[in-house]
């Protein structure tokens, strides 16, 4: 099974180079050998920073987002774009955190929620509701009941799936995953059958139903979810020592005085919560976790979760903001940002598997 | 004291501790021997909650009062009794002097103090760990893992310490200094140490008071002198040895 321990630490790199700078000082001469030497000092203060730059990063994105190409228009621009802004910011948020929360939970680095099938039970939902409804039903169907709806559901599919996972032992967690795969793919056989059922015309109501898209959001849905994101944040900032405690695996956490039971199905449930509500907002955005936690632990300095819960948050909101930036203004929708999260992220699930796999050699 | 009473246990159809009542005198190191598969580590389990109590009680006295682990709160028995199993999955990527500060989490829950760092230094100390302190869990041996393992049940400070098999990947002089540093918990700071030994000399040698077990039943408690003998030991494993006697206690040897 694959462990945290895989994931090495890039602390030592700054010193490394710093030292391999010194060797070659000697051959470059003085004036490089200085340059070189205050890039490396830059270097190790950015990776002692994490939270900072990326806090810096973020506002540069936001600003960005919110006043390149306005033309004048401020007016008509600003409160577009803040809603837009705010929907990312919230999705950058409710992603990160759940991710980071389960792979706590699982002492897993490559399990995802979205691996247990939320997305493909979102996408199967959208189906049936435009096989009954109709495709012009379905679109105006009354936003606020629809996300209700697929919220309840989703969570309510999740609370089931965990009793699994926790009722028994950590064995189970295997069995967890493979259940969750098994209901994906049944899940995106039923609705490639309903795809097949329904006429064209809907069938393009559906797909678009299925892809992540972060063009247009509901305002009313934003307030009911920025609602809920601050309730859960709440919660986890609470929560985040007997986090670090969880690190250490169940028996030891129990030993040390965590109420493991009560704590684990916390936990499910602000995760649980989180991708519904994110998934409701946006759409299935089944990497874009798995990618986050990973740039995340490659940058936090240490495991600790009061940095790591801010770094996930922080380092999600700047892909989702600047990348909608770029697509927005400098590539004019040339492409859409979910689908480059998507490869980004699946390249990324790829490389920690066979990084874990040539350690295990 | 440790008080056990009518603890049985089973896993599914399996019975696997049958009416266990026991009490355990304090500030002593306690031996805990017996085959495989009679119910030490599943008894170890149950007295540190890690697995439901499904019949009888524990309870465990600490100035005069008697902690029951059913009724007592999570906080204040993990500042009674320590446990260390046999498995520990813990993050590769926390530096030995983390991990030691996780063991002080009961008192600190999460903001270790200076009084904290002063006794993580104190152990480190004592168990000869400082050269191992900034480095990664991930980048040591077994051997080395195990020490800091015990290093953090000791800094959680508990009046009782449980310990599954701790001597397992140690070498011979790591062993002895391990048994020899639980000696002086015991003897010194008044703690009580119950643990789990497959090498019975090292029980005879080391312990006040021995416990044998089998197949889920306790069979014997007493000093080692007592307790280790030809009969009692072809009883519990089945094994014909000669038992020699160094400085009071026994010695067993299995000749070819």
């Amino acid at each position: 099974m694959f462990s945290s321990t895989k994931l090495t630490s890039t602390k030592t790199g700054a010193t490394k180079t710093s030292t391999a700078i010194d060797n070659s000082s000697s051959a470059d001469g003085q004036y490089s050998a200085a340059a070189q030497g205050q890039l490396a000092k830059l270097w190790a203060w950015i990776a002692a920073h994490p939270k900072s730059i990326a806090a810096i990063i973020l506002l540069i994105s936001m600003t960005l987002f919110m006043t390149l190409n306005v033309n004048g228009y401020w007016d008509f621009a600003l409160p577009l774009r803040g809603k837009k802004l705010l929907a990312l910011i919230v999705v950058g948020y409710a992603i990160g955190v759940s991710t980071l929360l389960f792979q706590t939970l699982t002492h897993n680095p490559i399990l995802t929620p979205s691996l247990l099938g939320f997305d493909s039970l979102y996408v199967l939902l959208q189906s049936l509701l435009v096989f009954f409804l109709g495709a012009i039903s379905f679109t105006s169907l009354d936003p606020i009941a629809k996300f209700t709806l697929e919220i309840v559901l989703m969570f309510g599919a999740s609370l089931l799936l965990f009793k699994l996972l926790f009722s028994k032992s950590s064995q189970d967690l295997t069995r967890l995953i493979l259940v969750g795969v098994i209901f994906g793919v049944l899940f995106r056989s039923l609705s490639a059958l309903i795809a097949r059922l329904i006429n064209p015309d809907d069938f393009v109501v559906v797909q678009s139903a299925s892809y992540a898209q972060f063009n247009t959001v509901n305002p009313q849905l934003l307030g009911i979810s920025l609602f809920i994101c601050v309730i859960t944040a709440i919660f986890v900032w609470r929560w985040r020592y007997q986090c670090d405690v969880l690190m250490l695996g169940q028996a030891q956490a129990v030993n040390l005085g965590i109420n493991y039971q009560r704590l684990a199905f916390g936990l499910l449930t602000v995760i649980a919560v989180l991708v519904a509500t994110a998934t409701a907002l946006v759409g299935p955005v089944t990497f874009f976790g798995l990618l986050v936690c990973a740039l995340t632990n490659r940058i936090a300095r240490h495991m600790y979760h009061t940095e790591r819960l801010i770094l996930v948050s922080l380092v999600a909101m700047i892909c989702l903001v600047l990348g909608q930036t770029i697509f927005e203004q400098v590539l004019d929708m040339a492409g859409v940002l979910s689908v480059v999260i998507e490869l980004a992220g699946g390249l990324m699930f790829l490389a920690l598997i066979f990084m874990s796999q040539r350690r295990s050699l | 004291m440790i008080k056990l009473n009518n603890i049985s246990h089973h896993i599914g159809k399996q019975q696997i501790l049958h009416d266990i009542t026991l009490s355990l005198p304090t500030a002593q190191v306690i031996a805990l021997i017996g085959p495989n598969g009679a119910g030490k580590s599943t008894l170890f389990s149950v007295m540190a909650r890690l697995q439901p109590l499904q019949s009888g009680q524990v309870s465990f006295a600490v100035d005069n009062e008697e902690r029951d682990i059913v009724s007592c709160q999570a906080r204040t028995l993990a500042k009674t009794v320590a446990m260390l199993g046999q498995d520990n999955h813990v993050q590769g990527r926390l530096r030995v002097h983390e991990l030691l500060m996780f063991g002080r989490y009961p008192y600190h829950q999460g903001q270790p103090t200076a009084d904290d760092q002063q006794k993580i230094q104190e152990i480190l100390e004592r168990f000869e760990l400082e050269p191992l302190a900034e480095r990664f869990l991930s980048t040591l041996s077994g051997g080395q893992r195990q020490r800091v393992l015990i290093a953090m049940i000791v800094c959680q400070d508990t009046p009782y310490l449980l310990l599954d098999e701790p001597l397992n990947n140690l070498d011979m002089y790591h062993a002895g200094r391990l048994m020899r540093e639980l000696r002086q918990l015991s003897h010194n700071q008044q703690k009580t140490v119950v643990i789990v030994l497959h090498d019975i000399n090292q029980a005879a040698q080391f312990a006040d008071t021995v416990v044998t077990m089998k197949a889920g039943e306790v069979t014997a408690v007493g000093r080692p002198a007592d307790v280790i003998t030809q009969e009692t030991m072809k009883d519990l494993y089945n094994v014909d040895v000669t038992v020699l006697s160094h400085q009071g206690r026994p010695v067993i040897v299995d000749t070819v």
